[in-house]
């Protein structure tokens, strides 16, 4: 086995952290839903402790934007460019999910610095991070202070209309949850990318990735490794 | 009597000399305070002992307290002017003829001069008209209160001038702020005594804070108009309370919000029942519907209380909010949302802030009592408000969204449907590593 340094400590800092915050925002946000059914804590300190942690969040995916979508780093989320690799790329690793796992088949996916989702992950990671997120946030933030935002509030279709969507992307969350920690037990051992999220070194089998080095010489994750410069936040070790 | 006697003193007993000296004299000191008063005392009149000479005429026969006149119902008025109640009023120095100027001494005693009135009300109402000719402006206030709506729409119940300021015996301002509750209490007994011992009536009766408000101060003097309606009452609350705002926003999460969708009773009330009340708004014109807006519509708001249910239901309520818009009767109506306490007795007994409701969990839990009662409701001709039942079940219904997308309260209002999602995305997620983990552990053993 290699290690292989995955995950760069200002990722996993932000990784925690945005664990932490979700969590944080579901649970109290059950408890602000679920006042005398859940009694956890008092209305009043779900809701305060609710809306500091979604201004944590709100920096942490600043912290994010600017780390990914400003930097070279966005390579990460786009190590291919030719849809039809990608889609084929999909198909397998989802066929492999589905099937392939059972049947003690290897996961398609070769874990690499530059290539560190497999295309489900990516397009996954994508959706939630420019899309989902982003509206949780935003409607998150009108809920805040309604009255500051009246206007806004209004043209959405009122108070009722924005919470819907708030808790729409919660149930989201709430599913998504529960495959995103069960997928991250899949690895080589049930705890390999857990710990690996901690520590920032995931496990890879040495020999296939020099067979893969030398079998697909052209591939283009493999090509761009050596890029990472000494300032970025993702510098391989 | 006192003021007849003194003029018929003044002209009787004086010769001409001293006669034309009083006069000039009179002239040189009125000259004197004109000249030196105000410009804008100039042009009121100022009371004098130049009494119009017709109120002895007048009183020669109204002064006997068996003069009457029967209505065209059969009714009996009393004619009687009590001089010396008229001698105390701020009425009393501009003499009978100032109001009753149609009359004509000559033709009064003639039977067939005499005006004839189908009742003794139909009366006091024709008469109290002639108050506008001097107070246009509290007369303009009248005009758009909901006293004025209900008499123009046939209540001969609702007051006029005189049955707050009397007809012969009208008083100074200062003596209807007094906590007799005259004369709001002739009407809305039930009301003041809720009033009085609310902390309002208490600080003001009790402890002596003039400050303390009484029925004027928050419903006003004339333009009286139902509470509850727009945001009057709030604002006369804020009124006094400038801090209050700011005080809430201390503790309270969207205190703005909380302070536009909740009356001020429905916390400091704690005793009230309270109900959410869902009225039909113009959101462009910022006012809400009147009934004859949407008269062709009325139907549906009726009959959902008749078929023998709570009230509209949400499909109903959709529905009814979706034709109003259709039919083009404003840009946009919505049904805005407000919790409020459920009767007028109710809104008036506040307590002291320590004793207000604080709690969250009481209006933001499921089955919450403020969410038992709702109605819907629009504005009559006559500028009070009209309630129609619905059922509670449409502040929880996903049909809803968008008929009542401007009144949601966390917990309380929950919409049932994202309920039942939570719960299969609950159920769903925790299933996907169970049913993953059986596969791969009963397939490979298969292997």
């Amino acid at each position: 086995m290699k290690q292989l340094y995955i995950h760069p400590l200002p990722v996993r800092i932000w990784h925690w952290i945005n664990a932490t915050s979700v969590m944080t925002l579901i649970l109290t946000g059950l408890q602000i839903r679920y006042v005398g059914m859940v009694d956890v804590m008092s209305m009043q300190l779900a809701v305060t402790v609710h809306n500091w942690t979604g201004f944590l969040l709100l920096g942490n995916f600043f912290i994010w934007l600017a780390l990914y979508m400003f930097s070279d780093n966005i390579r990460i989320y786009h190590p291919e460019l030719n849809p039809k690799k990608y889609y084929r790329e999909s198909f397998r690793q989802a066929q492999y999910y589905s099937w392939g796992i059972f049947k003690g088949a290897k996961n398609p996916h070769r874990v690499s610095p530059y290539n560190k989702f497999n295309p489900l992950q990516s397009v996954s990671y994508q959706i939630i991070m420019l899309l989902v997120l982003p509206a949780q946030i935003f409607t998150g933030i009108l809920l805040w202070d309604v009255e500051r935002f009246s206007g806004l509030v209004n043209f959405l279709g009122g108070v009722r209309v924005v919470d819907t969507v708030h808790v729409l992307v919660l149930i989201f969350f709430t599913f998504f949850l529960f495959v995103h920690v069960y997928l991250a037990t899949l690895g080589h051992t049930p705890a390999a990318h857990i710990k690996a999220m901690f520590t920032g070194y995931e496990e890879v089998e040495e020999h296939e990735e020099e067979q893969k080095k030398t079998s697909n010489p052209e591939s283009k994750p493999q090509q761009r490794m050596p890029v990472s410069g000494p300032t970025s936040p993702l510098q391989i070790h | 009597m006192t003021i007849l006697k003194t003029r018929c003193k003044t002209k009787a007993g004086l010769s001409r000399i001293q006669y034309f000296r009083t006069a000039v004299a009179s002239i040189f000191v009125a000259w004197i305070i004109l000249g030196f008063a105000p410009a804008a005392q100039a042009s009121i009149p100022v009371p004098d002992d130049s009494q119009p000479a017709d109120d002895a005429e007048c009183l020669k026969c109204h002064s006997f307290e068996s003069l009457s006149k029967t209505m065209d119902n059969g009714e009996t008025v009393s004619l009687h002017v009590p001089n010396e109640m008229f001698a105390k009023s701020v009425h009393s120095w501009i003499g009978c003829t100032s109001c009753h100027r149609d009359v004509d001494l000559s033709t009064h005693s003639l039977s067939e001069s005499r005006k004839t009135y189908a009742s003794k009300r139909e009366r006091s109402v024709a008469m109290a008209k002639i108050c506008n000719e001097c107070h246009e402006d509290k007369s303009y206030q009248y005009e758009g209160s909901i006293h004025a709506s209900l008499v123009e729409s046939g209540n001969l119940a609702a007051p006029v001038c005189t049955d707050c300021h009397g007809s012969h015996t009208v008083k100074p301002k200062a003596a209807y702020e007094t906590l007799t509750g005259a004369p709001c209490k002739t009407c809305h007994e039930d009301i003041f005594a809720a009033y009085r011992e609310s902390m309002h009536g208490r600080a003001r009766a009790d402890l002596g804070h003039i400050k303390a408000p009484i029925c004027a101060d928050c419903h006003r003097a004339h333009d009286v108009n139902v509470a509850s309606v727009e945001n009057r009452l709030k604002d006369a609350c804020l009124g006094c309370h400038e801090d209050a705002k700011g005080a809430h926003k201390e503790w309270l999460p969207n205190a703005g919000l909380h302070l536009q969708a909740v009356s001020c009773a429905a916390c400091h009330a704690p005793a009230a029942r309270r109900r959410v009340d869902l009225m039909l708004f113009d959101t462009v014109a910022e006012r809400p519907i009147s009934e004859h807006e949407i008269a062709p519509r009325l139907g549906e708001l009726t009959a959902a209380g008749a078929s023998g249910k709570d009230g509209l239901d949400a499909k109903e309520l959709w529905s009814l909010v979706r034709g109003i818009n259709r039919d083009g009767i404003a840009a946009e109506v919505t049904l805005r949302g407000r919790m409020e306490v459920t009767g007028g007795v109710e809104a008036h007994q506040m307590v002291s802030k320590d004793k207000a409701i604080r709690d969250c969990e009481s209006c933001h839990s499921d089955g919450a009592e403020p969410f038992q009662n709702v109605t819907v409701s629009l504005i009559r001709a006559d500028g009070k408000r009209m309630s129609y039942d619905a059922e509670k079940e449409v502040l929880s219904s996903a049909l809803s969204l968008n008929s009542i997308g401007g009144f949601y309260a966390l917990g309380g209002t929950r919409i049932k449907l994202l309920d039942i999602l939570l719960l299969l995305a609950l159920l769903g997620g925790a299933s996907v590593p169970i049913v993953h983990l059986t596969m791969r552990k009963f397939l490979k053993k298969d292997k």
